[in-house]
Order: C-alpha cells, then structure tokens, then sequence
C-alpha cells in the first residue's frame, strides 16, 4: 500500500512540474450584451495548474449571486492537462457599460491577469425580442468559437392580434402572452390602451407551460376581445407588466448543494423589478360593404334569431310581450333591436334588453333579448308579422338575415270603459325605470355642523360619570328606608322598641305641663306612665304587666351602670307612694321626681337591649 | 387720589386681560369651512384642500369638514386621502348616509376594498355593531335605561302596589341595559383600534421592519388597514382576514 502511494506522488509531482511550465489564465463571459432581467456567466479558467485559487474582480454595477467550479483532467501524448473552470452567475444592477475588471491568479510566485470584459446592459423591455427572433447579442468571440448553444431570453412579454385584419365591428383577440423561466411575483399588468375599440374581458389569464429554444416557461395569456367602431389603421399601444424577479442569493453556509434543488429555500431571494412594454400592435381595419339590407342594425357576427309571444290570447288594451332572442357569435353590443312592423292597430313600448355575454372558443358571443310590451287596440285573430335581424357575416363578408315567426294572437273584446280609456290614454312609454346617466361623489356639505378637538369626541367628562352614581346612591338610601318602614309596619315589638323614647318624650312634657299647673296626681300618673311605658317598649313587656320586679327581673343578668336597678326601684316606689298618699307630693318633690324619672330613661337609653 | 389708584390698576388688569383673550381667540373656524367651500364651489379644489386644512391645523374637526375635505380630495384625484378623510367623517357622525354613500364610491376605485374581505366572527360582530351606533350613543342608551330603571325601583319601594307591574318592566330594563353595555364595549373596540388607509399608490407589505424584508403581498392606495403596533418608521399592520406585515409609517394615514 506504502508503494503504491509513493508511486503516485511521485507521478503527481512529474506531472505537476510539467504543468507549471504552461499555466494560462482567461477569463470569458457568455456575452457581452445582456438585459435587466437576463443572467450573465463570467468564467475564469486556469489551465496547467494544480490547486490554484483565481481571484475573482470586484465588479461594479453586478452582483454575484451563484459560483460553480470544475476540474478537468486530461493525458495527451503523455502530456498531462488540468484545466480549472470557475464559473460565477452575474446580475446586473443598472443600466449601462459594465466593465469586468481584471481577475488574478497567484501561483507558484508568479502572477497571472486576465484582459478586462465591457458588457452592455440594457433595460428589461427594450433587450428583449420575440422569441422567434431571440438572438442573444453580443455573442464574445468565445462563445462564437464553440459550438455551446444560444441561451435565449428568460423573460419577455409579447402582445399578438388575431386577426390583424377585420371589418367594422368584427372580434380581434388581443393576446398579452408573459414567458418567463424565472421566478417572477408582485406582477402589476396594465393593459394596453385600446383607443378606437370597444374592449371585452375574455375571462381570467390563463397560465401553462411551453418550451422554446430547449428552455420551460411558464406563459401566462392574458386575453381580451377588441371590436373597431371605425375603418382605418389603428394601433394598439403596449401593454406594461410591471414585477419582481426572484433571484435566489446563491447557497447557504451549511447547506448540502446536493438538496439545493429539491429544497429551495424561500426566504433566501432578492428580489429585482422589473419593467416589460410589449411592442404596438397594429390593426387594418376595413369598412363594412355597402348594400345593407333595411333590417340591418349594426351586427357584425353571425346569429340566430327566436321569437316567443305570451301570452297568445289577451282582450285588447291587456299587453303580451314579444320577445326575440339574439343569439350567436359577434358584439352584441352592436346588434340594435330588429324591426317589427305591427301596424295601427298595436300599442308597442319601449323594450326591455338583456344582454348575455359569453365566450364560445374564444370568440365572444352570447345572447341578447329584446322584450317588447304589445297591446292590441282592436279585436280578433291578430296576425303577427316575421321578426327579420340582418347581420354581416365576416367570415362569407356578405349580409347574411335571419328570420323567425311571431305566429298570431287572438285578443277578445274589451268592456266598454277600458276601451275609452285605452283610446284616450296618451301614447309613450310607461312604468320605465329611471334612466342613469352618471355617477359622481355627492355635494359638500354646506354647513359645519358639530365641532370637536381631534380625539375629543365621544367622551364624557367626570361630571357625567360622577352623575350616573346618583340613581345608585338614591336607590340604597330609599331601600334602606323602605324596608326600616315595612319592619316597622309588620313588627310592632321593634315598632314599640324605636318609638319608646320618642313616646316617653312626649309624656314628660305632658307630665311638666301638668306639674306647673300644680295637678300632682295626674302629673305623677303621666310621669309613671312615660317611664313605665317606656321600659315596657324597650323590653317587650305589656304595658299593663310593667312592675318594678318584672322590669328588675328582666333586667337582672345585663351590664348596667352602677346604681341603675336602685334608680329604678326608687322611682317605682316613689310613683306608688305619691300616686296613693293623700295631697300629694309638693312642686319640689314632683320637680326631684320627674328628674330622677328622665335620668332613668336617659340611663336605659345608653344600654343595649 | 389714592384711592383712585387701586381702581385704575383694576382697570387696566382687566384691559390687559382682555386683549389677551382677544388675542389668544381661535379663528373663526365657521369662516374658514365656508371660505373651502367657495373654492370648492369655483372648481379649485386645492385651494379648498388648504383652507380646510387650514381650520384642522387650528386644532378643530367635524364630521361635515372631513367630508368636503374628502370630496376634495377626490376631485383632485388622491383617492387615498378622500377614503382617508370619508373614514374619519364617519367615525365622527356614523350612519351620515352622504358620507356613507361617498366613501362608497369613493371605495369602488379602489384596487382592494379591504373593507370587504372575509373577517373573523368577533371582528365582524364589533363592526356591525360599531356601525350601528357610536360607543357614545350606546353608552347614553345605557344610562337612559338605567336611570328608568332607577325610577321604577324607587317606585316598586315606596309604592307595594306598584310592584308586581315594575317586576317584569325592569327585567326588561335590564337585559337592555346590559345590550347596550356590550354594545358599547364592542364599539369601542372597533373604534378605538387603531386604523390607518393606505396614502401610497402602492406598498408592499413586508414580513419585518427592514427594506430587505421578503414582502408579504401588496395593498394599494385607499386600503383600509388595522395598525397593531410601531417600530421606529415601521408599522405593523393587519387585514380583516388575518394577513398582517410591516409597512412604511409614511406610506399610511391614520383615521
């Protein structure tokens, strides 16, 4: 193993040596015209040196955004080749003369240049040429020398009318085609102007796939029908397609190149605008032959004619309707209301149109019905005369008619009155909707109205919200009293209780009253009932079972101030000596009484019962 | 004499005071509105955009200014700042069916009426709701139905009579009262999230707030969007169906 591997070295450096004595170094790009939205390869190729590392120029005006390198070995006549290709993907940034700078190699002390490259880089739209007559320019004298293939456009747009010569009022197809090999997005299309045509939409674009030239694109067709008002050599201007290419940045750090195709990354793209005008297309228009038939109105096309009459029976003065059914292919747009020649004895309206357009292999057709509203004015089996639609056909160039039959309708006789009316009703059109004739923005206003401050409106102050607490606080309160007066109402031992010293008040002053007019037992008679009273109020004791010991007893157990009992029996005992004993007490007695009674109500007061 | 001094210095603090309030006086807002609708009415529409602007630079708005300056605007073509100021009108007088009709019309121009696209359940409630009525009217909704309310409870205590009639009436009030509180608060939600229309002719909407940003999709002139959130000249905006990105602050206008 040790032998072969020193046999191989020792070749390799035999080889090696051979190859110094003939290193060359060029430079070359696929061609020196490109456009905006094209691709340029710049190749550096080393021949007859081993491991060598060109150094690529700084380019203004370009951008690298892929590299690729090769090796190629060759043995001729026991002369040893390796040729080294770097190739570098290019994408110009700018309009205008881009000059590759020299490119260097450094190997084995000396050092080698390669000669400068000028390329021209024009706008997107105006590089590019139909595909049939896609030449990439600029060819480098390289790249005419070897036999590699053309590259051609990897975007264009191109516009295309069919026919490009048609009568007055005859379908041309425009046909706006985008081929694209890149990845193109954020697509704006404007489409081109079509002055002296009557446009149609033909549909949403429709997007497949086509090879040309050994490329795939992706072609998106978008389509619209134009019909000329007028004979002529008119044109179409160019259509614009506005976008972004995508290019991808070129590899990853990290990322395996061999899932490099089948894992594109989305987010490593720079994106590049993009401009393309399509060329003008022009038009020969040609006037329509004299001759018209008198049924004709306008249609250019070729179409079918139906005629329904309904109601067929009718008394005179109630309408039927004739309704006749255009139907075909051509702009029925054009096709004016065929005549129908009813005579004196109809009433005929205005009709009614309905226009439905569709699009049968791409020529755009569909039906138009006109409903007219008929009244007989007379009686009798009423014969209808033919519905004729003459129409120029552009495909025989000839006037060519269509006819249907209306058939007849019987119309029964009116009652007396409605004929008068009918006779007397003045003719024209009736219960016709409102005829539109424009739209516009409606009128300023003329008065200011509400002024505000800028983020001011809609909001309420604290007074507001201050005053949205009142009902609440008003609602509480009156609860609250409501439901102290419904207690008071239905409880009469909590009424006695509350009322007990608001009652024992009263008779006080009633007993002072009687104490200065010197009645003694009626004054003590009401002093002891303002304080028994009281004490049978606060207590829940009947008022006639209130004595000194029941009120002692119930009293019993409860914190009361010092003296308090005593007090109580005092007053007691004095009340039943005064009230019994003859004469009386005197003024300063029932004086000393009626304190010692009101200092007892004042002492039950201050307990809590 | 002495006495006469405290009076003349009383005098000319009230001379002083007053000429300062003249001074500081807002101009005739009135006679500035009217004076763009002379220009409006004479075709010149730019100078109407400027006397109207002229009235909201001294820190005035109303619905009926926004609206002329919107049909103002239109009439000069910026169909961006028209949906714009119709928006703005409307969010101040909702329900106006001449501001309505407008910023109507005005939307049919536009490349994308986001206002139509498909949004969330909640979000299409808080709009028909919003639409309805202003949070403001909801609000006095509900304090009218609260204050009624009050009144049949002060009633019910003071009259038991009056009772078993007040009973069904204030459940009533109630579940009213409590309508128009959620109306309210989703209004408010409506209205009070930031939105902002489109100014540019056409943006695009970018996944970060940096140029090189990969975009996202484009809107165009006139688009009304939700703005979520600022990052220093970038703002983060939403659609109605979800789509969100950053645009330019410069490239929006806010209602």
């Amino acid at each position: 193993m040790k032998r072969r591997s020193y046999i191989l070295a020792t070749a390799l450096s035999l080889l090696a040596a051979r190859w110094a004595s003939a290193v060359t170094f060029e430079a070359s790009v696929d061609r020196n015209v490109i456009s905006l939205a094209d691709r340029l390869t710049y190749s550096l190729i080393v021949s007859g040196a081993e491991n060598a590392s060109p150094e690529p120029p700084e380019i203004k005006g370009m951008e690298v955004v892929g590299r690729s390198s090769s090796t190629q070995f060759s043995v001729t006549n026991g002369r040893a080749d390796i040729r080294l290709r770097t190739d570098y993907i290019l994408v110009p940034l700018k309009a205008g003369q881009v000059t590759i700078p020299s490119a260097l190699l450094r190997y084995q002390g000396h050092t080698y240049t390669t000669r400068p490259i000028t390329v021209k880089v024009v706008d997107a739209g105006s590089a590019l040429p139909p595909p049939a007559a896609v030449e990439p320019p600029g060819r480098t004298e390289r790249a005419a020398a070897s036999s590699e293939k053309k590259e051609p456009s990897r975007l264009f747009v191109r516009s295309l009318a069919d026919p490009e010569e048609v009568f007055i009022n005859q379908q041309v197809t425009l046909d706006f085609q985008i081929f694209s090999a890149l990845e193109i997005g954020d697509l704006d299309y404007t489409p081109a102007p079509a002055v002296g045509f009557v446009e149609m939409d033909m549909g949403n674009p429709e997007t497949g796939t086509a090879v040309r030239d050994g490329l795939r694109y992706r072609v998106t067709e978008i389509r619209k029908a134009v019909f000329p008002i007028s004979a002529g050599e008119l044109t179409v201007s160019p259509a614009e397609l506005r976008g972004n290419i995508y290019l991808p940045r070129g590899r990853r750090p990290g990322q395996d190149p061999f899932f490099e195709g089948f894992f594109p990354d989305p987010f490593n793209y720079e994106r590049r605008p993009f401009v393309l005008r399509s060329d003008p297309v022009s038009i020969r228009v040609l006037p329509l032959p004299g001759g018209a038939p008198a049924s004709f109105t306008g249609g250019v096309g070729n179409f079918d004619l139906e005629v329904e009459v309904a109601p067929r029976r009718v008394k005179v003065g109630e309408p039927f309707t004739i309704t006749v059914s255009v139907r075909g292919i051509g702009n029925l747009g054009s096709v004016g209301m065929p005549a129908i020649d009813l005579g004196e004895g109809f009433r005929t309206y205005e009709p009614e149109i309905e226009t439905k357009p569709e699009v049968v292999g791409g020529r755009i057709g569909g039906t138009k019905i006109f409903r007219t509203a008929v009244v007989p004015l007379e009686d009798g089996d009423l014969q209808l005369p033919d519905v004729v639609l003459s129409f120029f056909d552009p495909v025989r160039k000839s006037y060519e008619e269509a006819r249907a039959a209306c058939g007849a309708v019987s119309a029964a006789p009116a009652p007396e009155g409605e004929r008068a009316r009918l006779v007397s009703a003045p003719a024209g059109p009736s219960n016709r909707e409102i005829e539109l004739l424009g739209k516009d923005i409606l009128y300023i206003k003329t008065e200011p109205g509400e002024w505000t401050r800028p983020g001011e409106s809609g909001r309420f102050g604290p007074v507001f919200w201050l005053l949205q607490s009142l009902p609440a606080v008003v609602v509480i309160l009156a609860w609250r009293v409501g439901a102290r007066r419904e207690r008071l109402r239905s409880d009469k031992v909590y009424a006695r209780k509350v009322g007990a010293s608001r009652s024992a008040r009263r008779r006080f002053d009633r007993a002072r009253r009687l104490l200065e007019a010197g009645e003694s037992r009626e004054f003590y008679a009401e002093a002891h009932r303002a304080f028994a009273r009281y004490l049978g109020d606060r207590l829940g004791i009947p008022s006639a079972a209130v004595d000194a010991a029941g009120v002692r007893a119930r009293l019993e157990g409860l914190k009361l101030p010092p003296g308090t009992l005593d007090h109580l029996r005092e007053c007691f005992e004095t009340c039943d000596r005064v009230r019994y004993a003859p004469g009386g007490g005197d003024r300063a007695e029932m004086e000393r009484f009626l304190a010692m009674a009101q200092e007892l109500v004042a002492r039950m007061e201050k307990i809590k019962l | 004499m002495k006495r006469r001094i405290p009076i003349l210095l009383a005098a000319a603090g009230i001379a002083a005071i007053a000429s300062t309030a003249a001074a500081a006086a807002p101009p005739d807002r009135d006679s500035g509105f009217r004076r763009g609708n002379d220009a409006y009415r004479l075709g010149e529409y730019d100078r109407a955009i400027a006397l109207y602007r002229e009235v909201l630079d001294e820190g005035w708005a109303g619905a009926a200014l926004y609206y002329n300056l919107g049909n103002a605007y239109f009439k000069t073509g910026n169909l961006g700042r028209a949906v714009l100021n119709y928006r703005k009108a409307w969010d101040l007088s909702p329900g106006d069916p001449e501001i309505g009709k407008n910023l109507e019309y005005a939307r049919e121009d536009l490349r994308e009426d986001t206002s139509g696209l498909k949004a969330g359940f909640w979000s299409r409630v808080r709009r028909s709701v919003a639409l309805l009525f202003p949070p403001a009217h909801w609000i006095l909704a509900a304090c009218a139905f609260y204050w009624i309310a009050a009144v049949l409870i002060l009633a019910a205590i003071f009259l038991p009579g009056f009772r078993r009639a007040a009973a069904p009436a204030l459940k009533a009030l109630s579940v009213l009262f409590l309508l128009c509180v959620l109306g309210a608060w989703l209004a408010w939600g409506y209205y009070h999230v930031p939105r902002a229309v489109v100014l540019s002719s056409r943006v695009e909407v970018l996944y970060s707030p940096a140029v090189e940003a990969t975009p996202a999709f484009v809107l165009h002139e006139g688009a009304e969007v939700r703005v979520i959130r600022g990052e220093g000249a970038w703002r983060q905006i939403a659609l109605p169906d979800g789509k969100s990105g950053w645009v330019p602050s410069d490239s929006l206008g806010l209602i």
